[in-house]
């Protein structure tokens, strides 16, 4: 792998009122230039929170700490403001729900103008030229139009696009994308996901993708990092990590999906739900929940370890779980 | 043309409706809202036809705009239609008063689509359990609400507990125990899980399927997403811009949709796994607005495999496919274009 | 039966522990503790007044008239020679019955008639939300004087007049903030559930109503004590010798110079009691709603 584009190293968020309480403990993700990675895991697990606070965004209640290198440059995440510059630049974020990212009584052709002036030396008629040459660049048939108009008068795949094309504006080298198709129509979706890909492929430019759609992840990215309660339980190619899943948290979500997906008369299940920061099990995270926890599961904390076939993952027992290409996942593999 | 939804009654289900009376019977259904300021209105159900027989369950699934929650709160009685029939366990409610439809509440119920919105929040969940058994007149013991607690697999003592202390799956149990309380015919589920964990939906779909058929008690269940809509229904109807565009046994519908809509839906689902992958029919535009609604076929103007004028200008008839339809001038014999 | 990986999730969750005891909400921060312990004192002076005012508060002493601090004489005498701090005890009583009936007055009247217009549909509402706009229109002072006018000046028509003018104001706080409510799944699911509407009013909406109520109603509180003395300073309100702290005020303003304290002493009061009810009415709030406890 050539020089990771960013590196987050040993990222800690806790809530400041009680710094015992960590929504993230300790997590590493590295991101090379031109790739798309995603952050998986259910609510709760820290995703976004890894997102916002790599740019600086975290909740006043949050505090952060470790480092972030960013194209060779490193930067410590606690001081969040120090972090604005490469915010916009550097590094863009597109968010969950486009119509709060909006200024509602501005036309957006006119709040990407805005971004254009403080990221650039355009003139004011080269910015206009380059809001609609960036309007057109996301897939928006009538830039002109569409320039002019109102967010509440946008459809929100045409918002989402228009906030894609503010975060296009200065060619950032990575672009972070909150869950940018959750609040989205599923045919309106996939336009957005299309879109989301061929930026990253022409445009050289990286992403990182917050979800908690394994779906999504499969068919648009690379690499693949699962979260769980705060931490990276495993982490590889998407293609190993959700076709030969290691750790038995990863079986748990891909078996869920998987039995929805094939018309099954009962779904495989994860019991209990994820715990509160506020009550974090000793030992493996996931063990209360886990059907291979052994006694040493519940007293000893796993941590990430090299796995045969590459990836890592975080589980004592990661050898002597059966095959997992027996059972479901093994159906499916053999009908390929 | 007839929706019927084919699945008979599940054993031990009785009623004094019997078996050939569907529990739901809704013919060319319509609901127009006005808009704000009183300048136009929209029509967000533009002649429904749907059965639901007893014990049955049928899935609704559509985008933002197609109508379906309209549906949804029409059937349970929250909103009335603006034209059409509405048959619940065999008696016409399309124009009832408020104090006959309140009578048909104890046979159908609804979950909603936020677990924690559902509960108020002032009141302990004893109370929100027992109320469906009080308003019916049926002993509302504690003992009551801890058998119903116990049935949706959450222990005794959370009938003391307030809606904030739960998580969002233990809300949707909630939900679930309210709306089984008073022993319904019908319930109407919107959405019930997509607020909720893969893992935590996985928990609640199971559970809801175990009671169902252990009830008999007949679904209309509403989503956007079609595994969901797979691994719980017999039966789909898949709605846009207010009308039913294909429905029929949801295994013929996912595996060989008829109409270009329900083959662009089915695509656009992702998979895990390279081995479930198709070839996606990614759509162009967005959906019409419902205030805005198309001439001629309402999916005209995306349509991938438009065949000419006729698409445009002539609103397609509802054409036989397996024991459904779809409505698509494609499937109209070539006389009758 | 729900099989063993249904019954089994639920149950294994963690489940939150009860809901902290009343007094420990209610007194949450240092600044709640404080603005309740003045409220108390204020209630409590006013209660004991007959037992620890030095003197009668209507007494006079013509030949001690505007004494400053001093000879038993806390806070000095006034223009009739009353003593200063006898006479505030018994104004502070005044006030608060103003202020308690006041309020009470208008929860009674603005409650069910916001419930009413935000619930009720069709003519119902738009007829009784015309007549809280009305209400809201008409020059509270004007509507308080011409009603004093036709009643005569006193203390109970002063609290007629002040329900009147106030009560608007929380009809149409409630009614709005029904209006919210009612669009709330869980009234939704009452209404599918088939409760009766009165039921669902008193069980699923008013409860959730009381939290902004109760911040209203505080207000209220306030507002009546210096409506009454606004109304004491123009002669209406409580007549002399009866003293409230409005025509204390009102009084002493007349002798600014002579004896500042006059002024002072009832202007201060009811500062400090307005700023301890205002923060005493967000500690209501958030008892009033379960979520919040913690």
């Amino acid at each position: 792998m050539t020089a990771p584009l960013l590196a987050l190293d040993d990222l800690v968020v806790s809530l400041r009122s009680n710094p015992a309480l960590r929504a993230v403990d300790g997590i590493d993700v590295e991101v090379a230039p031109g790739e798309a990675v995603a952050l998986v895991g259910e609510s709760g697990c820290g995703k976004s929170v890894t997102a916002y606070s790599l740019l600086g965004l975290l909740a006043p209640g949050l505090a952060a700490r470790g480092t972030v290198t960013l194209d060779g440059a490193a930067h410590d995440l606690a001081d969040g403001d120090r972090l604005r510059p490469l915010r916009g630049r550097d590094v863009a974020m597109i968010f969950q729900d486009p119509l709060t990212a909006l200024n509602p009584v501005m036309p957006v052709g006119r709040q990407l103008e805005d971004v254009l002036r403080v990221h650039t030396a355009l003139h004011r008629r080269g910015r206009r030229s380059r809001v609609l040459e960036l309007l057109e660049r996301v897939g928006i048939p009538a830039p002109d139009r569409v320039a002019g108009s109102y967010p509440f008068e946008l459809s929100g795949g045409m918002r989402q696009r228009v906030l894609i094309a503010m975060a296009l504006s200065c060619r950032p080298k990575l672009l972070v994308a909150d869950e940018p198709t959750t609040a989205l129509d599923t045919t309106v979706q996939a336009q957005i996901m299309d879109l989301l890909r061929d930026l990253v492929h022409d445009e050289d430019m990286a992403m990182l993708f917050i979800s908690h759609d394994l779906g999504l992840v499969a068919e648009f990215c690379e690499r693949v990092y699962v979260m769980y309660a705060g931490r990276v339980v495993e982490t590889g190619t998407v293609r190993r990590v959700l076709e030969r899943p290691d750790h038995p948290y990863t079986r748990a979500l891909v078996d869920c999906l998987a039995t929805m997906g094939q018309g099954a008369d009962r779904l495989a299940t994860v019991p209990g739900s994820v715990p509160g920061t506020d009550a974090m099990p000793a030992g493996c995270r996931f063990a209360p929940r886990c059907p291979y926890a052994v006694d040493a599961c519940r007293t000893t904390d796993p941590r990430l370890a090299p796995l045969p076939d590459g990836g890592q993952a975080a589980c004592l027992r990661i050898g002597e779980l059966p095959d997992a290409r027996s059972g479901l996942t093994g159906q499916a593999e053999g009908t390929r | 043309m007839r929706e019927t939804a084919g699945a008979s009654a599940v054993a031990g289900s009785a009623g004094s409706a019997g078996p050939a009376e569907p529990v739901l019977a809704a013919a060319g259904l319509t609901r127009t809202f006005r808009l704000r300021g009183g300048q136009g209105e929209v029509q967000a159900l533009r002649g429904v036809d749907l059965t639901v027989d007893a014990g049955a369950s049928v899935g609704l699934v559509g985008e933002s705009g197609s109508g379906k929650s309209t549906l949804a709160r029409i059937v349970a009685g929250l909103i009335r239609p603006t034209a059409g029939s509405l048959r619940l366990l065999g008696r016409e409610v399309a124009d009832a008063s408020e104090r006959r439809r309140r009578a048909l509440s104890r046979d159908v119920q609804m979950i909603f689509q936020d677990p924690r919105a559902s509960l108020n929040p002032r009141l302990p969940i004893h109370r929100t359990i027992a109320e469906p058994l009080r308003t019916h007149g049926l002993p509302a013991r504690r003992a009551e609400v801890a058998r119903l607690l116990d049935r949706v697999g959450l222990p005794a003592r959370v009938a003391e507990l307030y809606p904030h202390q739960l998580s969002g799956g233990q809300c949707q149990r909630v939900g679930i125990a309210r709306a089984i309380a008073a022993g319904p015919r019908l319930i109407v589920a919107d959405e019930p899980v997509s607020a909720l964990d893969v893992s935590v939906q996985a928990q609640i779909l199971n559970l809801l399927k175990d009671l169902r058929d252990e009830l008999g008690t007949a679904f209309l269940f509403i989503s956007h997403d079609l595994g969901v809509v797979r691994f719980f229904c017999e039966r789909v109807a898949v709605l846009y811009l207010g009308q039913v565009m294909e429905s029929g046994a949801t295994e013929r519908v996912f595996a060989t949709p008829r109409h270009p809509y329900a083959q662009a839906l089915e695509s656009a689902a992702p998979a895990v796994r390279l081995a479930e992958r198709r070839s996606r029919i990614v759509l162009q535009g967005d959906p019409p607005r419902p205030e805005d609604p198309p001439s001629g076929c309402p999916f005209h103007t995306r349509c991938p495999v438009r065949i000419g004028p006729v698409c445009d200008e002539v609103e397609p008839a509802a054409y036989p496919v397996g024991d459904g339809f779809a409505r698509c001038h494609l499937l109209t014999p070539e006389e009758g274009r | 039966m729900a099989g063993p990986e249904t019954a089994g999730p639920g149950a294994a969750e963690t489940v939150a522990a009860p809901r902290a005891s009343f007094q420990r909400r209610l007194l949450a921060t240092t600044g709640q503790k404080v603005a309740w312990t003045i409220v108390a004192l204020f209630v409590l002076a006013a209660l004991a007044a007959p037992l620890i005012a030095p003197f009668d508060p209507n007494a006079q002493d013509l030949r001690h008239t505007l004494q400053p601090s001093g000879g038993g004489h806390l806070l000095g005498t006034d223009d009739f020679g009353r003593d200063q701090l006898s006479r505030l005890f018994y104004a502070l009583r005044s006030s608060l019955v103003i202020g308690v009936l006041t309020t009470f007055g208008v929860a009674l009247i603005g409650l069910p008639v916001g419930l009413l217009a935000g619930y009720a549909r069709g003519a119902l509402d738009v007829v009784v939300a015309r007549a809280i706009d009305i209400g809201l229109a008409l020059p509270s002072l004007v509507l308080a004087l011409g009603l004093i006018a036709a009643m005569g000046a006193g203390l109970r028509s002063t609290v007629i007049a002040l329900i009147v003018g106030y009560s608007p104001y929380l009809a149409r706080v409630v009614r709005s903030v029904v209006l919210q409510v009612r669009q709330e799944e869980y009234v939704e699911s009452a209404r599918v559930t088939g409760v009766r509407p009165w039921r669902i009013v008193l069980r699923h909406v008013l409860p959730n109503v009381l939290g902004a109520t109760t911040v209203q109603l505080t207000l209220i509180f306030a507002f009546a004590i210096v409506g009454e003395a606004g109304l004491s300073f123009v002669g209406l309100g409580v007549q002399p010798p009866s003293a409230s702290l409005g025509n204390m005020l009102a009084e002493g303003a007349n002798y600014t110079l002579e004896a500042p304290m006059l002024a002072i002493a009832p202007g201060v009061a009811i500062a400090v009691l307005l700023m301890a009810l205002l923060f005493a009415g967000d500690g209501l709030r958030d008892v009033a709603d379960p979520r919040r406890s913690r």
